[in-house]
């Protein structure tokens, strides 16, 4: 043994002890086989190091392994959510994302303020631990446990998780689609001067939010558009600030409002008295109405049109028909699968627990 | 982009580099041509307008194929290397070399460059493993910025 490996090897113990503590928890089997072959790896590599670059690459290697065994060992797959799981296999469902094969973890986060998603958080180390699972990784904040309704905001990130199986043809449309609008800028005077490129990471980024938010709100209904507005409450709406990552906040603000006020205008008159009470908090919201977020809306639109088969919002009559299944429910103190009444029992589905609940 | 993310990008980068490493000092080495095309990616984007596309593409959170989104990151040290190599190296010259070798495919056909020439890129390919070890290992977790480290 080399000083090399003699210095790697309490950086591979620690780790090694780090996965035997995950497997002795109890997590599904195809956890634990990936545990397995991420050890076997590591113990591998560990005694293939020969001066100090392979030391060094290895440490890359065991730094992100790190991290991923710590990802893991905070999932609770025992425990999870009665109504998570469920809810997001049945968006899967719904939206066409092939599950076989496919496993969701959830971290129910006392850390996290927000949901968030890692899709396929596999993919790094397929090549080299060679496993054909996909796992995705959800994040439910704690609030959930107390606001059952904020467990639409899961719909936004079943999105991140449907445009990274389709990551091909998305990538392939928005650098089409972004270039040639960009370039229109390019001929005309109102824009000399003004680096382009720049926004074309950052509007790429845009397309994809607006997207999610889309596959939300296609999903989840006006129980998505809720629980987004509810979100966005306390934020700071005069700002109006272009973030690198997301969209302007009023701008999505106005597409949930929007939504909510086409939902509700058939419906029964509590519902929209309800929405015109939150309303009241937007009062201030403007869209932002810089060009280049006009372009990613645009495009996001585009793709809407063209690659996702699911466009169409829920009817007064579907909404009313989810009301009217779990609204008796909702005393009882359990997840309402089903309808218990003198009649036969109807089975409700997540999707229409969350929309009828909220 | 998420922090497992970059690691991974990060991690894949620099064992592309090892790789490519082994095979110049003549060592078993299964450096593939999906390791070249990464290498070569991450030369190109030192043309902005052509490698604009890719490097957008590649910076997209949770969508990118990391393995080629590691290009991003190689482009980063390779610069940020470039600009502080000793007087010997030619900086045009190594970049030259090091396209040329994996254009030509030099790498499945055994050694078919002057020994100087591949001295010359293994010593840069050393201080590109050491540069990319001293600007992410080194560093502290962002989490824990706020805590005061060593």
């Amino acid at each position: 043994m080399n000083f090399y490996q003699e210095h790697a090897y309490s950086f591979v113990d620690s780790l090694i002890y780090k996965i035997n503590n995950l497997k002795q928890k109890n997590i599904p089997e195809y956890l634990k086989r990936i545990c397995d072959k991420i050890a076997k790896k590591i113990i591998l590599n560990r005694d293939e190091i020969d001066d100090d670059k392979d030391y060094k690459s290895f440490r890359f290697s065991l730094y992100y392994l790190n991290q991923l065994i710590d990802i893991f060992s905070k999932t609770t797959p025992d425990v999870s959510s009665t109504w998570a799981l469920p809810l997001i296999r049945e968006c899967y469902y719904r939206i066409g994302i092939e599950i076989q094969n496919r496993n969701i973890l959830i971290i129910h986060s006392t850390d996290s303020k927000s949901y968030a998603v890692h899709p396929d958080i596999l993919a790094d180390i397929n090549q080299d631990i060679d496993t054909e699972f996909v796992i995705d990784i959800f994040i439910i904040p704690s609030e959930a446990k107390y606001d059952i309704a904020s467990i639409s905001l899961t719909g936004h990130e079943v999105g991140h998780v449907f445009l990274n199986s389709k990551k091909d043809i998305f990538l392939e449309f928005i650098r089409v689609n972004l270039s040639t609008e960009l370039n229109k800028f390019y001929t005309g005077d109102l824009f000399q001067g003004v680096d382009v490129d720049a926004y074309k990471k950052i509007l790429s980024a845009h397309i994809e939010e607006y997207l999610c938010d889309y596959i939300g709100r296609i999903l989840l209904g006006p129980a998505f558009d809720f629980a987004f507005l509810k979100l966005f409450c306390n934020s700071e709406h005069e700002t109006n600030k272009i973030s690198v990552t997301h969209p302007p906040v009023n701008n999505r603000i106005n597409y949930s409002i929007d939504s909510l006020s086409d939902t509700v205008k058939y419906s029964n008159g509590n519902l929209e008295k309800a929405l015109k009470e939150l309303a009241k908090n937007f009062i201030a919201v403007k869209s932002s109405v810089n060009p280049f977020i006009k372009i990613a809306e645009d495009i996001a639109k585009r793709f809407i049109s063209e690659h996702l088969n699911l466009t169409k919002n829920l009817t007064t009559a579907e909404l009313n028909n989810i009301i009217n299944l779990v609204f008796f429910e909702l005393d009882s103190f359990r997840p309402p699968f089903e309808t218990v009444s003198i009649n036969e029992p109807h089975l409700i589905n997540p999707i229409q627990i969350i929309i009828g609940a909220t | 982009m998420s922090t497992l993310e970059a690691k991974a990008r990060n991690a894949f980068a620099v064992n592309t580099l090892n790789r490519l490493r082994h095979k110049l000092l003549g060592r078993d080495s299964n450096f593939s041509d999906k390791d070249a095309a990464v290498i070569l990616d991450s030369l190109e984007m030192k043309n902005k307008n052509e490698a604009d596309s890719k490097y957008v593409q590649y910076s997209l959170y949770g969508l990118a194929n990391h393995d080629r989104a590691a290009a991003v990151e190689l482009h980063d040290v390779i610069n940020n290397t470039l600009s502080t190599l000793p007087e010997e190296f030619d900086e045009n010259k190594i970049i030259d070399d090091l396209k040329n070798y994996l254009t030509n495919k030099n790498y499945s056909e055994g050694l078919l460059i002057s020994k100087t020439d591949n001295n010359h890129l293994i010593k840069f390919i050393n201080y590109l493993i050491d540069n990319f070890y001293s600007l992410n290992m080194l560093q502290t977790d962002l989490e824990f910025t706020q805590f005061k480290g060593l």
